[in-house]
């Protein structure tokens, strides 16, 4: 620990930005082959895409809990 | 019901100057991840406050999360009065920025901007970098797996 001062922080605090030092120790796994199948499609189409999934989400009832979710 | 494209028609039939950031930005570039709000940049002459009022007008704009017998008046005059909105309207939600976090003001958006084409019109769209540098800012959960996203995307756009 000898990169650590005594504040808890380490040399290379102020060079990597927050979310790089985050995802080093805890990556949250993006789904590669799903981007890639969306990136053979047009920019107008990956939206279509989404809005479809948005649709689900909403005849299910989901958007109420992510709504309530972001208001917590 | 979310209808981006009703909001992208009736701001590029007024010709307003904005920029797309957030969620949709992510999408168009690629991200999977599902978003519920369309978040734009405008620019804030008063010319533009009046085509975006315009705009906007017909889908019924009203404050999200404020009681709905709460009295709002969309119109150029609101719109010069404030910065951000956070509206809720006939095409879903709409967040107006005139300033983003991260990025600054529309002309800092338009230099982190690309076109692409969206519902057979030109639109601008933050850049990887410029999304990068607003979902650093926010912080948030749901930012840091677009920060991600953007990693994965830049190696994709690199070896593809």
């Amino acid at each position: 620990m000898e990169n650590v001062d005594g504040d808890g922080r380490c040399a290379d605090d102020d060079v990597v930005p927050w979310d790089r030092r985050v995802l080093a120790v805890m990556p949250l796994g993006v789904d590669v082959t799903q981007l890639r199948e969306n990136l053979k499609r047009t920019p107008t189409e990956r939206l279509e895409r989404m809005l479809e999934l948005v649709a689900f989400i909403e005849a299910t009832g989901g958007i109420a809990r992510v709504r309530a979710a972001k208001g917590r | 019901m979310f209808a981006p494209r009703r909001v992208v028609e009736a701001l590029g039939d007024a010709q307003v100057a904005y920029v797309v950031l957030g969620g949709i930005a992510m999408t168009l570039h690629g991200s999977t991840r599902a978003t519920f709000d369309f978040d734009l940049c405008y620019e804030r002459s008063r010319e533009n406050l009046r085509r975006l009022a315009q705009a906007l007008g017909p889908l019924k704009p009203r404050l999200r999360d404020f009681p709905p017998e709460l009295s709002f008046f969309f119109d150029e005059q609101t719109l010069r009065s404030g910065l951000n909105f956070t509206l809720r309207c006939d095409a879903g939600d709409v967040d107006l920025l005139g300033e983003v976090p991260g990025l600054g003001q529309y002309p800092e958006a338009l230099e982190a901007s690309m076109e692409v084409t969206l519902f057979e019109r030109p639109v601008r769209i933050l850049t990887l970098d410029g999304l990068e540098r607003c979902k650093r800012a926010a912080g948030r959960a749901k930012d840091l797996l677009d920060l991600e996203t953007i990693s994965v995307l830049r190696r994709e756009f690199d070896e593809g």
